[in-house]
Protein backbone atom coordinates (compact mmCIF):
# COMPACT_ATOMS: atom_id res chain seq x y z
CA UNK A 1 0.00 0.00 0.00
CA UNK A 2 0.93 3.38 -0.73
CA UNK A 3 0.93 4.96 2.46
CA UNK A 4 1.87 8.45 1.41
CA UNK A 5 1.90 11.03 -2.18
CA UNK A 6 3.54 14.30 -1.78
CA UNK A 7 2.99 17.32 -3.48
CA UNK A 8 5.38 16.55 -6.16
CA UNK A 9 3.54 13.42 -7.71
CA UNK A 10 6.04 10.86 -6.23
CA UNK A 11 5.05 8.05 -3.53
CA UNK A 12 7.41 5.77 -1.78
CA UNK A 13 6.26 2.26 0.33
CA UNK A 14 6.25 2.83 4.14
CA UNK A 15 7.95 -0.22 4.62
CA UNK A 16 10.35 0.89 2.01
CA UNK A 17 11.38 3.93 4.38
CA UNK A 18 11.86 1.92 7.90
CA UNK A 19 13.75 -0.63 5.81
CA UNK A 20 16.09 2.08 4.61
CA UNK A 21 16.72 3.21 7.88
CA UNK A 22 16.60 0.33 9.56
CA UNK A 23 19.65 -0.48 7.16
CA UNK A 24 21.45 2.44 7.85
CA UNK A 25 21.12 2.40 11.41
CA UNK A 26 22.92 -1.13 11.12
CA UNK A 27 25.72 0.40 8.95
CA UNK A 28 25.93 2.60 11.97
CA UNK A 29 26.31 -0.23 14.34
CA UNK A 30 28.51 -2.94 12.51
CA UNK A 31 30.65 0.99 12.37
CA UNK A 32 30.73 0.82 15.98
CA UNK A 33 31.48 -2.85 16.14
CA UNK A 34 34.42 -2.40 13.83
CA UNK A 35 36.19 0.88 14.63
CA UNK A 36 34.78 1.71 17.93
CA UNK A 37 33.91 5.19 18.63
CA UNK A 38 33.35 8.03 16.27
CA UNK A 39 36.66 9.70 15.20
CA UNK A 40 35.85 13.22 15.87
CA UNK A 41 39.30 14.24 16.53
CA UNK A 42 39.54 14.07 12.52
CA UNK A 43 36.36 16.66 12.17
CA UNK A 44 38.28 19.58 13.66
CA UNK A 45 38.39 22.88 12.02
CA UNK A 46 38.28 23.43 9.01
CA UNK A 47 37.46 19.68 8.15
CA UNK A 48 33.89 20.21 9.69
CA UNK A 49 33.25 23.40 8.63
CA UNK A 50 33.86 21.61 4.74
CA UNK A 51 31.66 18.54 5.59
CA UNK A 52 29.01 21.44 6.98
CA UNK A 53 29.33 23.27 4.15
CA UNK A 54 28.96 20.29 1.38
CA UNK A 55 26.59 18.76 3.85
CA UNK A 56 23.99 21.81 3.45
CA UNK A 57 24.32 22.68 -0.29
CA UNK A 58 23.81 18.73 -1.45
CA UNK A 59 20.35 19.22 0.76
CA UNK A 60 19.67 22.68 -1.07
CA UNK A 61 20.65 20.92 -4.23
CA UNK A 62 18.86 18.01 -3.66
CA UNK A 63 15.93 19.81 -2.60
CA UNK A 64 15.86 22.69 -5.71
CA UNK A 65 17.27 20.58 -8.72
CA UNK A 66 15.82 17.08 -7.48
CA UNK A 67 12.94 17.61 -5.13
CA UNK A 68 11.11 14.75 -7.80
CA UNK A 69 13.28 12.54 -6.61
CA UNK A 70 12.80 9.16 -4.71
CA UNK A 71 15.55 10.58 -2.13
CA UNK A 72 13.81 13.49 -1.76
CA UNK A 73 10.84 11.85 -0.96
CA UNK A 74 11.99 9.51 1.46
CA UNK A 75 14.00 11.99 3.19
CA UNK A 76 10.49 14.27 3.80
CA UNK A 77 8.39 11.65 4.15
CA UNK A 78 6.27 11.85 7.67
CA UNK A 79 7.79 8.17 8.51
CA UNK A 80 11.09 9.63 8.26
CA UNK A 81 10.08 12.07 10.87
CA UNK A 82 9.01 9.25 13.04
CA UNK A 83 11.80 7.32 12.44
CA UNK A 84 14.24 10.19 13.54
CA UNK A 85 12.43 11.21 16.12
CA UNK A 86 12.42 7.45 17.48
CA UNK A 87 15.93 6.61 17.29
CA UNK A 88 16.54 9.92 19.09
CA UNK A 89 14.23 8.99 21.87
CA UNK A 90 15.54 5.34 21.61
CA UNK A 91 19.30 6.81 22.03
CA UNK A 92 18.43 9.12 25.06
CA UNK A 93 16.54 6.26 26.57
CA UNK A 94 19.49 4.23 26.57
CA UNK A 95 21.69 6.85 27.82
CA UNK A 96 19.22 7.61 30.10
CA UNK A 97 19.10 4.30 31.70
CA UNK A 98 23.20 3.10 31.04
CA UNK A 99 26.42 4.52 32.44
CA UNK A 100 27.05 4.74 28.73
CA UNK A 101 28.38 8.18 27.03
CA UNK A 102 26.77 7.72 23.87
CA UNK A 103 27.60 10.61 21.92
CA UNK A 104 30.96 9.57 20.69
CA UNK A 105 29.61 6.38 19.15
CA UNK A 106 28.30 5.99 15.10
CA UNK A 107 25.00 5.40 16.08
CA UNK A 108 25.05 8.28 18.15
CA UNK A 109 25.91 10.44 15.30
CA UNK A 110 24.02 8.34 12.73
CA UNK A 111 20.73 9.36 14.62
CA UNK A 112 21.63 13.11 14.87
CA UNK A 113 23.06 13.70 11.32
CA UNK A 114 19.70 11.77 10.15
CA UNK A 115 17.80 13.63 12.43
CA UNK A 116 19.53 17.39 10.87
CA UNK A 117 19.39 16.55 7.45
CA UNK A 118 15.46 15.87 7.67
CA UNK A 119 15.44 19.41 9.80
CA UNK A 120 17.47 21.23 6.89
CA UNK A 121 15.20 19.51 4.11
CA UNK A 122 11.99 19.93 6.24
CA UNK A 123 12.94 23.41 6.88
CA UNK A 124 13.66 24.24 2.82
CA UNK A 125 10.50 22.82 1.94
CA UNK A 126 8.13 24.81 4.91
CA UNK A 127 10.02 27.88 4.11
CA UNK A 128 9.38 27.54 0.67
CA UNK A 129 5.65 27.19 0.91
CA UNK A 130 2.64 29.45 2.04
CA UNK A 131 1.39 27.74 4.91
CA UNK A 132 0.13 28.43 8.49
CA UNK A 133 2.02 29.53 11.35
CA UNK A 134 4.88 29.91 9.19
CA UNK A 135 7.08 32.58 11.34
CA UNK A 136 6.54 29.79 13.92
CA UNK A 137 7.72 26.60 11.70
CA UNK A 138 10.59 28.61 10.89
CA UNK A 139 11.88 29.54 14.02
CA UNK A 140 11.35 26.33 16.10
CA UNK A 141 12.95 24.33 12.92
CA UNK A 142 15.84 26.68 12.20
CA UNK A 143 16.59 27.60 15.62
CA UNK A 144 17.04 23.57 16.41
CA UNK A 145 18.86 22.86 13.35
CA UNK A 146 21.25 25.74 14.29
CA UNK A 147 21.60 24.57 17.77
CA UNK A 148 22.16 20.86 16.96
CA UNK A 149 24.58 21.79 13.98
CA UNK A 150 26.30 23.77 16.03
CA UNK A 151 26.79 21.35 18.38
CA UNK A 152 27.32 18.72 16.47
CA UNK A 153 29.53 20.28 14.19
CA UNK A 154 31.05 22.36 16.38
CA UNK A 155 31.83 19.30 18.67
CA UNK A 156 35.69 18.41 17.43
CA UNK A 157 36.32 22.09 18.21
CA UNK A 158 35.17 22.43 21.52
CA UNK A 159 38.02 21.54 24.52
CA UNK A 160 37.87 21.80 28.30
CA UNK A 161 40.83 22.11 30.60
CA UNK A 162 41.15 22.56 34.03
CA UNK A 163 43.94 24.20 36.09
CA UNK A 164 44.46 25.21 39.96
CA UNK A 165 45.92 28.65 40.38
CA UNK A 166 47.74 30.21 43.53
CA UNK A 167 49.23 33.28 44.82
CA UNK A 168 52.85 32.28 44.23
CA UNK A 169 53.02 32.81 40.56
CA UNK A 170 51.63 32.55 36.76
CA UNK A 171 51.24 29.33 35.39
CA UNK A 172 49.67 27.80 32.32
CA UNK A 173 49.28 24.47 32.99
CA UNK A 174 46.11 22.65 32.30
CA UNK A 175 44.91 19.04 32.34
CA UNK A 176 41.76 18.40 29.83
CA UNK A 177 38.95 16.36 29.74
CA UNK A 178 41.28 13.45 28.83
CA UNK A 179 43.47 13.67 31.90
CA UNK A 180 46.49 14.69 29.37
CA UNK A 181 48.51 17.70 30.59
CA UNK A 182 48.68 20.63 28.55
CA UNK A 183 49.70 24.36 28.03
CA UNK A 184 47.25 27.17 28.15
CA UNK A 185 47.65 30.21 25.12
CA UNK A 186 47.38 32.15 28.76
CA UNK A 187 49.29 32.84 32.15
CA UNK A 188 46.90 32.45 34.83
CA UNK A 189 47.42 33.73 38.54
CA UNK A 190 45.48 34.28 41.81
CA UNK A 191 45.52 37.56 43.02
CA UNK A 192 42.68 37.37 45.74
CA UNK A 193 39.67 34.93 46.81
CA UNK A 194 36.46 35.64 49.34
CA UNK A 195 34.27 33.92 50.46
CA UNK A 196 30.83 34.51 52.47
CA UNK A 197 29.37 31.63 54.73
CA UNK A 198 26.34 30.56 55.81
CA UNK A 199 26.35 30.10 60.19
CA UNK A 200 26.65 26.35 59.34
CA UNK A 201 30.19 26.79 57.59
CA UNK A 202 28.93 26.15 53.97
CA UNK A 203 29.81 28.46 51.54
CA UNK A 204 26.93 31.40 50.52
CA UNK A 205 29.09 32.15 47.32
CA UNK A 206 32.65 32.69 46.89
CA UNK A 207 34.70 34.98 43.75
CA UNK A 208 38.51 35.08 42.88
CA UNK A 209 40.39 37.66 41.28
CA UNK A 210 42.76 36.67 38.76
CA UNK A 211 45.47 38.30 37.03
CA UNK A 212 45.47 37.14 32.82
CA UNK A 213 48.35 37.65 30.93
CA UNK A 214 50.15 39.75 33.65
CA UNK A 215 47.39 42.65 32.79
CA UNK A 216 43.95 41.80 32.74
CA UNK A 217 42.05 41.27 35.79
CA UNK A 218 39.49 38.74 35.83
CA UNK A 219 36.82 38.75 38.67
CA UNK A 220 35.02 35.17 38.91
CA UNK A 221 32.42 33.81 40.26
CA UNK A 222 30.52 30.62 39.88
CA UNK A 223 28.02 31.65 37.28
CA UNK A 224 29.70 34.10 36.09
CA UNK A 225 32.49 33.23 33.58
CA UNK A 226 35.21 35.67 31.96
CA UNK A 227 35.22 36.29 28.54
CA UNK A 228 39.13 35.45 27.49
CA UNK A 229 38.64 36.07 23.57
CA UNK A 230 35.62 35.27 20.90
CA UNK A 231 36.30 31.74 21.70
CA UNK A 232 37.32 31.24 25.25
CA UNK A 233 35.90 31.98 28.86
CA UNK A 234 37.32 31.21 32.15
CA UNK A 235 34.95 29.85 34.51
CA UNK A 236 35.86 29.69 38.49
CA UNK A 237 35.04 26.20 38.87
CA UNK A 238 36.04 25.36 42.88
CA UNK A 239 38.24 26.05 45.68
CA UNK A 240 40.43 24.62 48.59
CA UNK A 241 40.73 26.62 51.90
CA UNK A 242 44.66 27.26 52.40
CA UNK A 243 43.89 25.86 55.92
CA UNK A 244 42.09 25.32 59.24
CA UNK A 245 42.05 28.87 60.55
CA UNK A 246 42.29 30.16 57.00
CA UNK A 247 39.19 29.16 55.35
CA UNK A 248 38.24 32.10 53.84
CA UNK A 249 41.63 32.58 51.85
CA UNK A 250 42.12 29.66 48.80
CA UNK A 251 45.28 27.32 49.24
CA UNK A 252 44.50 27.11 45.00
CA UNK A 253 41.68 28.01 42.75
CA UNK A 254 40.08 25.51 40.36
CA UNK A 255 40.10 27.07 37.02
CA UNK A 256 38.17 25.98 34.13
CA UNK A 257 39.55 27.19 30.45
CA UNK A 258 36.28 26.55 27.89
CA UNK A 259 37.20 27.00 24.01
CA UNK A 260 33.74 26.80 22.45
CA UNK A 261 34.24 28.69 19.13
CA UNK A 262 30.91 27.20 17.80
CA UNK A 263 28.86 28.85 20.67
CA UNK A 264 27.28 31.77 18.83
CA UNK A 265 25.68 28.97 16.41
CA UNK A 266 23.96 27.65 19.38
CA UNK A 267 23.21 30.53 21.36
CA UNK A 268 21.35 31.55 18.21
CA UNK A 269 19.34 28.68 17.37
CA UNK A 270 18.64 28.78 21.57
CA UNK A 271 17.24 32.33 21.02
CA UNK A 272 15.15 31.20 17.84
CA UNK A 273 13.68 28.41 19.61
CA UNK A 274 12.87 30.67 22.82
CA UNK A 275 10.78 32.92 20.12
CA UNK A 276 9.60 29.54 18.51
CA UNK A 277 8.24 27.95 21.90
CA UNK A 278 6.44 31.58 22.86
CA UNK A 279 4.46 31.32 19.56
CA UNK A 280 3.71 27.48 20.20
CA UNK A 281 2.44 28.56 23.53
CA UNK A 282 0.58 31.92 22.32
CA UNK A 283 -1.01 30.21 18.64
CA UNK A 284 -1.37 26.52 19.93
CA UNK A 285 -2.47 23.54 18.02
CA UNK A 286 -2.07 24.35 14.88
CA UNK A 287 -3.06 22.07 11.51
CA UNK A 288 -7.09 21.91 12.23
CA UNK A 289 -10.06 23.48 11.85
CA UNK A 290 -10.84 24.64 16.01
CA UNK A 291 -14.11 22.84 17.19
CA UNK A 292 -13.89 20.31 14.36
CA UNK A 293 -10.61 18.27 14.56
CA UNK A 294 -10.48 18.19 11.22
CA UNK A 295 -7.16 19.22 9.66
CA UNK A 296 -7.37 22.63 7.61
CA UNK A 297 -6.95 21.77 3.48
CA UNK A 298 -4.01 24.15 3.77
CA UNK A 299 -2.08 22.42 6.11
CA UNK A 300 -2.60 19.24 4.64
CA UNK A 301 -1.66 19.85 1.04
CA UNK A 302 2.18 20.45 1.46
CA UNK A 303 2.37 17.81 3.53
CA UNK A 304 4.75 20.27 5.86
CA UNK A 305 4.78 20.11 9.90
CA UNK A 306 3.15 23.16 10.94
CA UNK A 307 4.84 23.07 14.91
CA UNK B 1 7.48 34.50 61.45
CA UNK B 2 8.19 30.97 62.39
CA UNK B 3 11.94 29.88 61.94
CA UNK B 4 10.85 26.63 60.26
CA UNK B 5 7.52 27.38 57.95
CA UNK B 6 7.21 23.79 57.60
CA UNK B 7 5.67 23.60 60.90
CA UNK B 8 2.89 25.15 59.69
CA UNK B 9 2.43 23.71 56.27
CA UNK B 10 0.21 20.62 57.61
CA UNK B 11 -2.47 23.58 58.27
CA UNK B 12 -1.84 25.14 54.94
CA UNK B 13 -2.62 21.98 53.36
CA UNK B 14 -5.23 20.99 55.46
CA UNK B 15 -7.03 23.77 54.09
CA UNK B 16 -6.26 24.00 50.53
CA UNK B 17 -7.15 20.25 49.70
CA UNK B 18 -10.65 21.37 52.12
CA UNK B 19 -10.93 23.91 49.60
CA UNK B 20 -9.93 22.30 46.57
CA UNK B 21 -12.43 19.03 47.45
CA UNK B 22 -15.41 21.65 47.78
CA UNK B 23 -14.87 22.87 44.76
CA UNK B 24 -14.27 19.54 42.86
CA UNK B 25 -17.46 18.71 44.65
CA UNK B 26 -19.20 22.01 43.28
CA UNK B 27 -17.59 21.12 39.85
CA UNK B 28 -18.84 17.96 39.67
CA UNK B 29 -22.65 19.33 40.85
CA UNK B 30 -22.36 21.58 37.74
CA UNK B 31 -21.45 24.77 39.98
CA UNK B 32 -19.20 26.48 37.85
CA UNK B 33 -18.85 29.81 39.35
CA UNK B 34 -18.39 28.27 43.16
CA UNK B 35 -15.80 25.60 42.15
CA UNK B 36 -13.98 28.24 40.43
CA UNK B 37 -14.14 30.40 43.79
CA UNK B 38 -13.64 27.71 45.41
CA UNK B 39 -10.72 26.09 44.04
CA UNK B 40 -9.40 29.42 43.50
CA UNK B 41 -9.25 29.96 46.75
CA UNK B 42 -7.65 26.90 48.04
CA UNK B 43 -4.62 28.03 45.28
CA UNK B 44 -4.74 31.33 47.57
CA UNK B 45 -3.98 29.35 50.48
CA UNK B 46 -1.37 27.41 49.28
CA UNK B 47 0.46 30.37 47.30
CA UNK B 48 0.52 32.08 50.73
CA UNK B 49 2.57 29.45 52.25
CA UNK B 50 5.03 29.15 49.50
CA UNK B 51 5.27 33.12 50.49
CA UNK B 52 5.79 32.28 53.51
CA UNK B 53 8.17 29.68 53.48
CA UNK B 54 10.15 31.99 50.71
CA UNK B 55 10.40 34.75 53.26
CA UNK B 56 10.93 31.90 56.14
CA UNK B 57 14.35 30.31 54.36
CA UNK B 58 15.40 34.02 52.33
CA UNK B 59 15.98 32.12 49.21
CA UNK B 60 13.44 30.51 46.66
CA UNK B 61 11.82 27.35 47.92
CA UNK B 62 12.87 25.73 44.71
CA UNK B 63 16.30 23.46 45.89
CA UNK B 64 15.12 20.46 47.29
CA UNK B 65 12.57 17.52 46.04
CA UNK B 66 9.85 18.22 48.47
CA UNK B 67 10.39 21.81 47.45
CA UNK B 68 9.14 21.36 44.04
CA UNK B 69 6.56 18.72 45.16
CA UNK B 70 5.44 22.33 46.87
CA UNK B 71 5.51 23.88 43.36
CA UNK B 72 4.26 20.55 41.47
CA UNK B 73 0.64 20.79 43.83
CA UNK B 74 0.54 24.34 42.85
CA UNK B 75 0.57 24.22 39.54
CA UNK B 76 -1.34 21.34 39.32
CA UNK B 77 -4.22 23.14 40.32
CA UNK B 78 -3.48 26.20 38.36
CA UNK B 79 -3.84 24.09 35.29
CA UNK B 80 -7.06 22.04 36.79
CA UNK B 81 -8.48 25.83 37.14
CA UNK B 82 -7.71 26.89 33.79
CA UNK B 83 -8.69 23.52 32.02
CA UNK B 84 -11.95 23.51 33.74
CA UNK B 85 -12.58 27.86 33.24
CA UNK B 86 -11.97 26.84 29.20
CA UNK B 87 -13.74 23.49 28.51
CA UNK B 88 -15.83 22.94 31.75
CA UNK B 89 -15.29 19.00 32.17
CA UNK B 90 -16.95 18.78 35.36
CA UNK B 91 -14.47 15.52 36.10
CA UNK B 92 -11.05 17.51 35.66
CA UNK B 93 -10.71 19.33 39.22
CA UNK B 94 -11.47 16.40 40.89
CA UNK B 95 -8.61 14.73 39.36
CA UNK B 96 -6.31 17.81 39.52
CA UNK B 97 -7.35 18.40 42.81
CA UNK B 98 -6.15 14.61 43.97
CA UNK B 99 -3.30 15.05 42.48
CA UNK B 100 -1.82 18.09 43.58
CA UNK B 101 -3.18 16.66 47.39
CA UNK B 102 -1.10 13.27 47.07
CA UNK B 103 2.20 15.67 46.75
CA UNK B 104 0.79 17.92 49.50
CA UNK B 105 0.33 15.06 51.64
CA UNK B 106 4.09 13.57 50.14
CA UNK B 107 5.43 16.95 51.57
CA UNK B 108 3.57 16.43 55.14
CA UNK B 109 4.46 12.88 55.51
CA UNK B 110 8.15 12.76 54.38
CA UNK B 111 9.61 16.21 55.78
CA UNK B 112 13.09 16.37 54.08
CA UNK B 113 16.08 18.25 54.06
CA UNK B 114 14.41 21.76 54.70
CA UNK B 115 17.68 24.21 55.34
CA UNK B 116 18.05 27.93 54.38
CA UNK B 117 21.16 27.36 52.41
CA UNK B 118 21.00 27.73 48.80
CA UNK B 119 24.69 26.54 47.37
CA UNK B 120 26.28 29.48 44.94
CA UNK B 121 25.54 26.94 41.45
CA UNK B 122 21.61 27.90 42.36
CA UNK B 123 22.21 31.57 42.61
CA UNK B 124 21.24 32.28 39.13
CA UNK B 125 18.83 34.64 37.78
CA UNK B 126 17.89 31.21 35.67
CA UNK B 127 17.01 29.61 39.40
CA UNK B 128 13.60 31.07 39.66
CA UNK B 129 12.34 30.69 35.69
CA UNK B 130 14.07 27.43 35.00
CA UNK B 131 12.53 25.41 38.00
CA UNK B 132 8.92 27.32 37.82
CA UNK B 133 8.22 27.02 34.01
CA UNK B 134 9.65 22.97 34.45
CA UNK B 135 6.80 22.43 37.04
CA UNK B 136 4.53 24.53 35.16
CA UNK B 137 5.13 21.93 32.26
CA UNK B 138 5.13 18.41 34.26
CA UNK B 139 1.52 19.75 35.72
CA UNK B 140 0.26 20.90 32.24
CA UNK B 141 1.35 17.50 30.63
CA UNK B 142 -0.03 15.49 33.93
CA UNK B 143 -3.80 17.24 32.94
CA UNK B 144 -3.21 16.25 29.67
CA UNK B 145 -2.36 12.70 30.76
CA UNK B 146 -5.48 13.07 32.72
CA UNK B 147 -7.50 13.13 29.48
CA UNK B 148 -5.35 11.19 27.63
CA UNK B 149 -5.90 8.16 29.98
CA UNK B 150 -10.11 9.20 30.67
CA UNK B 151 -10.32 8.99 26.89
CA UNK B 152 -8.23 5.64 26.77
CA UNK B 153 -11.10 4.66 29.59
CA UNK B 154 -14.22 6.00 28.12
CA UNK B 155 -13.30 4.96 24.95
CA UNK B 156 -13.59 8.37 23.20
CA UNK B 157 -11.66 11.00 21.29
CA UNK B 158 -13.30 14.11 22.52
CA UNK B 159 -10.72 15.03 24.84
CA UNK B 160 -8.31 14.83 22.19
CA UNK B 161 -8.57 18.21 21.39
CA UNK B 162 -7.99 19.49 25.07
CA UNK B 163 -5.06 17.08 25.93
CA UNK B 164 -3.97 18.73 21.92
CA UNK B 165 -4.04 22.10 23.55
CA UNK B 166 -2.53 20.93 27.09
CA UNK B 167 0.18 19.60 24.99
CA UNK B 168 1.46 22.62 23.27
CA UNK B 169 1.10 24.80 26.34
CA UNK B 170 3.17 22.01 27.89
CA UNK B 171 5.75 21.26 25.22
CA UNK B 172 6.31 25.43 24.96
CA UNK B 173 7.17 25.50 28.60
CA UNK B 174 8.93 22.57 28.46
CA UNK B 175 10.91 23.90 25.89
CA UNK B 176 11.44 27.23 27.90
CA UNK B 177 12.51 25.34 30.60
CA UNK B 178 14.99 23.01 28.38
CA UNK B 179 16.75 26.19 26.94
CA UNK B 180 16.59 28.43 29.69
CA UNK B 181 18.65 25.48 31.83
CA UNK B 182 20.97 25.52 28.19
CA UNK B 183 21.78 28.84 28.76
CA UNK B 184 22.05 28.48 32.69
CA UNK B 185 24.10 25.38 32.03
CA UNK B 186 26.31 27.11 30.12
CA UNK B 187 27.37 30.13 32.54
CA UNK B 188 27.72 27.61 35.17
CA UNK B 189 29.82 25.08 33.53
CA UNK B 190 30.88 26.28 30.67
CA UNK B 191 28.61 24.42 27.85
CA UNK B 192 24.99 24.35 27.11
CA UNK B 193 24.54 20.52 27.02
CA UNK B 194 26.63 17.77 28.13
CA UNK B 195 24.69 14.48 28.39
CA UNK B 196 24.19 14.47 31.91
CA UNK B 197 21.49 11.55 33.21
CA UNK B 198 18.78 14.60 33.90
CA UNK B 199 19.49 16.32 30.26
CA UNK B 200 19.20 13.01 28.59
CA UNK B 201 15.91 12.51 30.37
CA UNK B 202 14.64 15.92 29.73
CA UNK B 203 15.88 15.35 25.81
CA UNK B 204 13.61 11.83 25.68
CA UNK B 205 10.59 13.54 27.40
CA UNK B 206 10.93 16.60 24.86
CA UNK B 207 11.24 14.16 21.87
CA UNK B 208 8.30 12.03 23.01
CA UNK B 209 6.00 15.85 23.03
CA UNK B 210 7.47 16.69 19.91
CA UNK B 211 6.61 13.03 18.41
CA UNK B 212 2.88 13.90 19.93
CA UNK B 213 2.67 17.15 18.00
CA UNK B 214 3.79 15.67 14.94
CA UNK B 215 1.59 12.05 15.09
CA UNK B 216 -0.98 14.50 15.50
CA UNK B 217 -0.50 16.63 12.61
CA UNK B 218 -0.07 12.88 9.95
CA UNK B 219 -2.53 10.55 11.88
CA UNK B 220 -5.16 12.34 13.82
CA UNK B 221 -7.61 9.82 13.34
CA UNK B 222 -4.90 7.24 15.51
CA UNK B 223 -6.53 9.15 18.41
CA UNK B 224 -5.47 5.91 21.12
CA UNK B 225 -1.57 5.91 19.85
CA UNK B 226 -2.33 10.28 20.83
CA UNK B 227 -3.44 9.06 24.30
CA UNK B 228 -0.43 6.59 24.47
CA UNK B 229 1.99 8.77 23.72
CA UNK B 230 0.88 11.64 25.83
CA UNK B 231 1.08 9.39 28.91
CA UNK B 232 4.23 8.39 27.57
CA UNK B 233 5.41 11.61 28.07
CA UNK B 234 4.06 12.16 31.46
CA UNK B 235 6.25 8.92 32.49
CA UNK B 236 8.88 10.64 30.47
CA UNK B 237 8.21 13.56 33.32
CA UNK B 238 8.21 12.10 35.88
CA UNK B 239 11.73 10.26 35.12
CA UNK B 240 13.47 13.53 34.69
CA UNK B 241 11.98 15.06 37.90
CA UNK B 242 12.50 12.35 40.67
CA UNK B 243 12.69 8.75 39.09
CA UNK B 244 16.46 9.92 37.71
CA UNK B 245 17.66 9.84 41.25
CA UNK B 246 16.71 6.40 41.76
CA UNK B 247 18.87 5.52 38.53
CA UNK B 248 22.75 4.10 39.34
CA UNK B 249 23.85 6.99 36.28
CA UNK B 250 22.44 9.53 39.29
CA UNK B 251 25.56 9.36 41.06
CA UNK B 252 27.35 11.04 37.64
CA UNK B 253 24.84 13.75 38.05
CA UNK B 254 25.85 17.58 38.08
CA UNK B 255 21.74 18.40 39.23
CA UNK B 256 22.18 17.04 42.68
CA UNK B 257 21.58 19.74 44.72
CA UNK B 258 19.84 17.71 47.77
CA UNK B 259 16.74 15.67 47.81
Amino acid sequence: MYIFATRFGMSMRKGSVYIIWAAYFIAAAVCQAVWGDFPSAFFEFPVNAAVLLLWAVSAWLLYREGRNSTAAAFLLSPHTTATVLAVFTAVCLIQGFSHSRLSGTWWFVAAVFALLTHLLLVLLRGSDHRRPFRLRFILNHAGLLLALAGGFFGSPDTREWKTAVNLAGPSREAVDRQGNLSSLDYDLQLAGFYIDTYGNGTARSYEASVIVDGCRTAVLKVNKPYRLSWKDDLYLSGFSPAGEDDCDMAGNCILQVVRHPWKYAEISGILMMLAGCLLLFLQGPAGKTPGTGNRRESAGKDGGTCL
Amino acid sequence: MPVNAWEVFVYFAAASVLLWSAGAFAAWKGKSAAALWLSAAGLVVYASFIALLWASLQRPPMRTLGETRLWYSFFMMVSGIAVYARWRFRWILLFSAVLAAVFAAMDVLMPEIHDRTLMPALQSGWFVPHVTVYMFSYSVVGCAAIMAAAGLVMKTDRFMDSADSLMYIGTAFLTFGMLSGALWAKEAWGMHWSWDPKETWAAATWAICLAYIHFRLYRRQSWKAGCLLVILAFIGLQMCWYGVNLLPSARESMHVYGQ
